[in-house]
């Protein structure tokens, strides 16, 4: 085995389910790895804040490189979001100087229609307040959104 | 991950319960060997957009399902199912997740893989 087996540097991996257990030690591991790690789960357990899987994520330093707007990976769960249907997947991060997100504060999630906001075309209109992060790095703005799978994998790609 | 063209790498989570059945759980069993079906059938559908598909399938993991739902006096029990004598942890299923996506992995496509501390070996 090679360390570059393991080069996930300009890798983009979502883990769902990522919240506990086999999800979350993989997160973990593919981010030590320095993927950039998505993560989603519908568990009462991955909820906005004080999720353990976030706070390791957000402090290992990812690569990321794939995705400029990514800076950190985080998850953010069902707990707190009003969501319309279970099952869904959410999740985006972004620094906060790559997304023109006036009137958010740092801290704040935000729940937005679309994923656009990866590719730095954020209409507020679309972002409305939803819960409020504790223990989010200062640079960090959280935002979540309500988009299929599959259509986020192709925005994230 | 299509539309990208650049291929990619999905690993879904079955069990050994994919492989083999257990008494009183007809539904999980049943669940678990079609994810191991879909995986095949996806690894089929996605090769030429050079997608590699493969399944895992973890023994007992002492973190999650086995928590909510074993009591801890039964765990020993469980455990002694498994060739090593004990409960997997998260990381050691994380570990093969994680060779499976990489590059030391591009030639592996449409197979489930046990890691389940020598469950299907007795």
């Amino acid at each position: 085995m090679t360390d570059q087996m393991f080069d996930y540097t300009e890798k983009v991996v979502l883990v769902t389910g990522g919240a506990t257990g086999i999800g979350r030690a993989t997160a973990l591991l593919f981010a030590a790895h320095g993927a950039a790690v998505v993560v989603g789960d519908i568990d009462e357990q991955a909820k906005c804040s004080g999720s353990e899987v976030r706070r390791r994520i957000g402090s290992g330093g990812l690569g990321g490189g794939l995705v400029e707007s990514v800076g950190e990976a985080v998850e953010v769960g069902a707990g707190e979001l009003p969501l319309e249907r279970s099952g869904d997947l959410f999740v985006a991060a972004a620094e906060r100087e790559q997304l023109p997100l006036e009137g958010v504060e740092v801290g704040e999630v935000v729940r937005g229609e679309h994923l656009a906001l990866l590719d730095r075309e954020v209409d507020l209109s679309l972002v409305e307040p939803g819960c409020v992060h504790g223990g989010v790095d200062e640079d960090q703005v959280l935002v979540s959104a309500l988009e299929p799978v599959d259509r986020r994998l192709a925005t994230v790609r | 991950m299509r539309d990208s063209d650049q291929g990619g790498s999905v690993i879904n989570m079955a069990s050994i319960f994919g492989q083999v059945a257990v008494p009183g759980l007809a539904g999980y069993v049943a669940a678990k060997h079609g994810v191991v079906g879909l995986t095949k059938a996806a690894a089929l559908d996605h090769a030429a957009d050079g997608i590699r598909v493969n399944a895992v399938g973890p023994g007992f993991i002492k973190k999650g399902l086995v928590e909510r739902n074993v009591p801890e006096a039964e765990r020993g029990n469980i455990a002694a199912l498994h060739a090593l004598g004990r409960l997997g942890e998260p990381r050691e299923i994380a570990d093969l997740v994680t060779f499976l996506a990489g590059d030391g992995a591009s030639f592996l496509t449409g197979v489930y893989y046990a890691a389940e501390g020598g469950f299907l070996a007795r």
